[in-house]
């Protein structure tokens, strides 16, 4: 029947299972990059004590294009107080990302992050990609998709965790 | 058991001599003799497993086979059992009837309980009719065992019956083969096997070439006057081949392949009734005519030299088919000269012989036996032997490449002793009393010009094939 | 948008498993191929927690009579057709780990035109796979290769006998009856950032040591296969591809089995359809190119078409 290679080859892989990393209720991992319109440092950790929350997005990723509007929505309409959006455009080249910023301009902080810098010890692998953060630095949620509507629900989830 | 065959000429003579008989004679009383009188079959003694019985038959008028309805049945307590007729599973066997001042042995089979009805099942003419008499052992009409159990319609295990690659006619049968005596555009070489048949004066070669890629040719021979329908078959996994006749009915049956197997060997269908048939069994084995069985023609299986040189006037099939096959490759890659099996059979730890060992087989009742062609000499020899309760000749050469086997014992009872001839083919063998006899069976000259030696249970096939239908062979060293 | 469309991109790619494949073979005595290919798996890497349904439909005609490498006229009009419908899944196991299995049902169906005979058919469970995935490396936005190794095994699921009275031939059993070894690779690579635009290639091979309850044991396989699959805009997507198959001779109790094994030369083409990032239907073929078979003559694919549907979890 099945060959000891074979069987040896299926444990191996097995007791090589690696854990995952960011996690919902793990702490986001920290960063840091330049605003691409202002060009101040934005680093995660200067917004302990806000809600925020991180989205991956590229020029090329078709979902993008409608949930950068929506986020830029909610932010208006619940404020910087308790409140953050963080904008980390992936394009390999940030020309693309940035035309796209002309016709669409956003409020809050967009960063560059070409190399993944980023990108890659949040396990990027496809877009869009968003992650709630709670105000002590936890991911408390992670979004792998966006759809019209969905705004609806997320500034929902954001409110809830707003202290009163 | 001694089984009519269907449609012989001597058995349409029995039954005519046996209802001759009772219109002519009246009630005729013998004792412990049975009787046929008017149509009354009178049984003084009929032995029943422990328990004896006076038994009377009467005639069902109009049936053929004869079939006699139960009357009465009285039983005996203190008998002479020596002469006695026996009853035993379903058959009844009467040793004597006398008919017309005829003695005749007789069986019959149970073919219905209710009401009890027998069928004339098999008979003969006891020579001198009431003096010194013989029963000659007559072949078993089918290879296969008697009485096999059937179930579900299937009268052999339906799990073993297996479905070959192709599925039914895909390996297409041969409804119009040509043949042609223009041997040398065909190409054929004098080492290849050919089946060779001879019905009436109608000589045909059929090379193995063409028949591994149809296995079944359907064809019409001239045969007592009038064109019959004959089915020839190959198998060329179990090596075996096989001539039958048609059965003589309003739609004569053509038989194709239907793309099973029963122990590796070819299980032909017929389109009338789809009843499955094997081949090596020469039986129907599952559908409307299970059971029945074909009547069955000798085949030679030889070489094209030895063939062409019995009978230069033959004809042989062409590739003309109408099909795109490569006749000159054979299907099977090395299965012929290898030792494997394509399909699981019975038996298959025999290896007493090579598996593709070609051999000459004959079943007699329960005994078998082998006689491999490269085990005769080369030159033609004659084995006159016993096999089984039967007095047979097997004739072969290894070196011309064929082997028959024959009833050695007359109608008359006279029991031949045979020699070989060579270099006068087709003639083959030479019989005490003088006269000579070809590869068919024939008596070519001498006094008995034109008799016909009683063809055999036999036939050619691979060892592993004879092994698994017929275990338990005898192997001629 | 989910990485739906990346694993549309790939199942439509070339990334084909064979389950129980043999060549078909022209003899009634020769055992025959023609056992059809099971759909295409998912097999592009999961993300952990990610689970991916697919249903497709195979039908797989397989009629060519075929000497050598040239395609001979059937005179008997054989037809000989499989029907299989496919359940498989994928799950994301852990980062770079993805098991994914399927399970099958066979309708096999064969006639021929000559024949008095009706249809011979036979329908049941079939095979099912399971394998593991590793992927060391992935495609991303941030990097444009994805390696992927997997073994697994083939399951006899479903009965090597159909349970008709007669015994039908191997390849007309929904299931081969036997265990087999899988052994699978897969490289791509993604011309642009969106990965748009995607080349593959990949190989399995999958070993056939155990028999069946005939003593039957379908030949090794092994394909290669390589193309490439393109998105036209969000909706639409398509591949094209040439997979090579090679297998060896069936056995039965360690001898060849004639007229099976062989090579062969496919085009694999397919289109997809994308409702959202979690259905998406799609069309997929296979149009035989070039083959050259063992032994004398055998029957094998004249073509096959396969309608899938995805959905992701």
């Amino acid at each position: 029947m099945l060959s000891k290679t074979f069987l040896c080859i299926c444990a191996s892989f097995l007791l090589t299972l690696p854990a995952l990393a960011q996690e919902e209720g793990e702490l986001a991992i920290d960063f840091s990059g330049i605003e691409l319109t202002r060009g101040d440092t934005i680093t995660l950790s200067d917004y302990r004590g806000r809600v925020v929350f991180v989205d991956f997005w590229a020029s090329w990723c078709l979902p993008c294009l409608v949930s950068l509007p929506a986020y830029e929505k909610i932010r208006n309409e619940l404020g910087t107080e308790q409140f953050e959006i963080i904008a980390i455009n992936v394009d390999e080249n940030t020309e693309d990302g940035l035309e796209f910023l002309e016709d669409n301009p956003v409020s809050y902080p967009v960063i560059a992050d070409p190399e993944g810098e980023i990108g890659i010890p949040y396990k990027v692998r496809s877009l869009p990609v968003s992650y709630l953060i709670d105000q002590q630095g936890e991911v408390v949620a992670s979004y792998r998709s966006f759809s019209p509507g969905d705004e609806v629900e997320l500034k929902r989830q954001i409110q809830s965790l707003f202290l009163p | 058991m001694r089984i009519m065959k269907e449609s012989s000429i001597w058995s349409q003579a029995f039954r005519y001599l046996l209802l001759s008989g009772f219109l002519l004679q009246g009630a005729v009383s013998y004792g412990q003799q049975a009787t046929l009188s008017g149509d009354t079959l009178s049984l003084p003694v009929v032995q029943v497993g422990d328990q004896v019985f006076r038994v009377s038959l009467t005639l069902v008028t109009g049936t053929d086979p004869l079939q006699f309805q139960f009357s009465s049945a009285d039983e005996l307590t203190d008998a002479d059992i020596s002469e006695a007729s026996t009853f035993s599973g379903a058959t009844l066997s009467v040793p004597s009837i006398i008919a017309g001042g005829v003695s005749y042995w007789a069986e019959f089979t149970l073919i219905s309980e209710a009401p009890v009805l027998f069928s004339l099942a098999g008979g003969g003419v006891i020579a001198d009719g009431g003096g010194s008499s013989c029963m000659r052992p007559e072949p078993d009409p089918s290879n296969g065992i008697d009485n096999p159990l059937v179930i579900a319609n299937v009268s052999v295990p339906a799990a073993e019956i297996i479905q070959g690659a192709a599925g039914p006619d895909a390996i297409p049968a041969i409804e119009f083969p040509l043949f042609t005596q223009d041997f040398d555009s065909t190409g054929i070489q004098q080492n290849e096997l050919v089946v060779g048949v001879k019905i009436g004066d109608e000589v045909r070669a059929y090379p193995h070439e063409v028949l591994d890629w149809h296995e079944v040719i359907n064809e019409q021979f001239q045969f007592e006057g009038q064109e019959q329908a004959f089915t020839l078959s190959y198998c060329p996994l179990t090596g075996s081949a096989m001539m039958w006749k048609g059965f003589s009915e309003a739609t004569d049956k053509t038989f194709g392949t239907s793309g099973f197997l029963y122990n590796s060997n070819l299980v032909m269908y017929d389109r009338e009734t789809q009843t499955l048939w094997s081949q090596m069994l020469e039986q129907g084995i599952a559908g409307p005519d299970i059971l029945r069985i074909p009547e069955k023609f000798q085949v030679v299986e030889t070489t094209w030299g030895t063939w062409s040189a019995m009978y230069p006037e033959t004809t042989l099939l062409t590739s003309n088919t109408g099909f795109s096959r490569p006749y000159g490759s054979y299907p099977y890659g090395n299965f012929r000269q290898d030792n494997s099996l394509l399909f699981e059979v019975d038996n298959l730890l025999d290896d007493r012989l090579h598996r593709k060992e070609r051999v000459l087989g004959i079943t007699v009742g329960q005994a078998s036996k082998v006689y491999p062609i490269s085990r005769f000499p080369a030159a033609i020899t004659t084995i006159n032997e016993r096999v089984g309760d039967m007095d047979i000749v097997a004739t072969g050469s290894s070196n011309q490449n064929f082997g028959v086997a024959f009833n050695r014992q007359l109608e008359d009872c006279t029991v031949l002793d045979f020699t070989p001839v060579e270099n006068q083919l087709p003639v083959v063998m030479q019989d005490n009393e003088g006269n000579q006899w070809d590869v068919f069976g024939t008596a070519v000259t001498g006094p008995r010009t034109g008799t016909q030696l009683q063809k055999t249970n036999s036939f050619v096939a691979y060892w592993y094939a004879w092994t698994a239908f017929f275990p338990g062979a005898e192997i001629q060293p | 948008m989910k990485t739906v469309m990346k694993t549309i991109l790939i199942s439509l790619s070339l990334f084909v498993l064979q389950m129980a494949s043999t060549s078909s073979s022209f003899a009634a005595t020769c055992s025959c191929a023609g056992v059809p290919l099971l759909s295409a798996m998912d097999t592009s890497s999961t993300q952990p927690g990610d689970l991916y349904l697919n249903y497709s439909t195979e039908i797989h005609e397989m009629s060519d009579l075929v000497q050598g490498s040239d395609e001979i006229r059937d005179e008997t009009g054989l037809s000989r057709s499989s029907v299989s419908q496919v359940i498989s899944a994928s799950y994301g196991l852990a980062d770079k780990w993805t098991v994914s299995g399927l399970i099958s049902y066979i309708e096999h169906e064969r006639s021929v035109g000559i024949s008095a005979f009706s249809k011979n058919s036979s329908s049941g469970l079939g095979d099912g796979v399971l394998l593991l995935r590793y992927t060391p490396f992935y495609i991303t936005p941030f990097s444009r290769h994805e390696l992927s190794f997997g073994a697994g095994a083939r399951l006899p699921i479903g009965k090597d006998d159909d349970g008709g009275l007669f015994t039908l031939s191997e390849d007309m059993q929904p299931s081969s009856g036997s265990v087999g070894e899988i052994y699978w690779s897969s490289y791509s690579y993604a011309f642009n950032q969106a990965a748009t635009v995607q080349f593959n290639v990949s190989a399995n091979y999958t070993i056939n040591d155990d028999e069946n309850s005939r003593k039957y044991v379908f030949g090794d396989e092994i394909n290669f296969a390589l193309g490439i699959s393109q998105n036209i805009g969000s909706k639409f997507a398509y591949s094209a591809g040439l997979r090579y198959r090679q297998t060896t001779a069936d056995e039965r109790n360690s001898f060849e089995i004639p007229n099976t094994g062989g090579k062969w030369l496919d085009f694999v083409p397919g289109v997809q359809y994308i409702f959202n990032d979690k259905l998406s239907v799609g069309v997929s073929g296979r149009v035989p190119l070039v083959r050259d078979l063992d032994g004398v003559l055998q029957f094998t694919t004249s073509y096959s078409y396969a309608v899938n549907l995805s959905y992701a979890f």
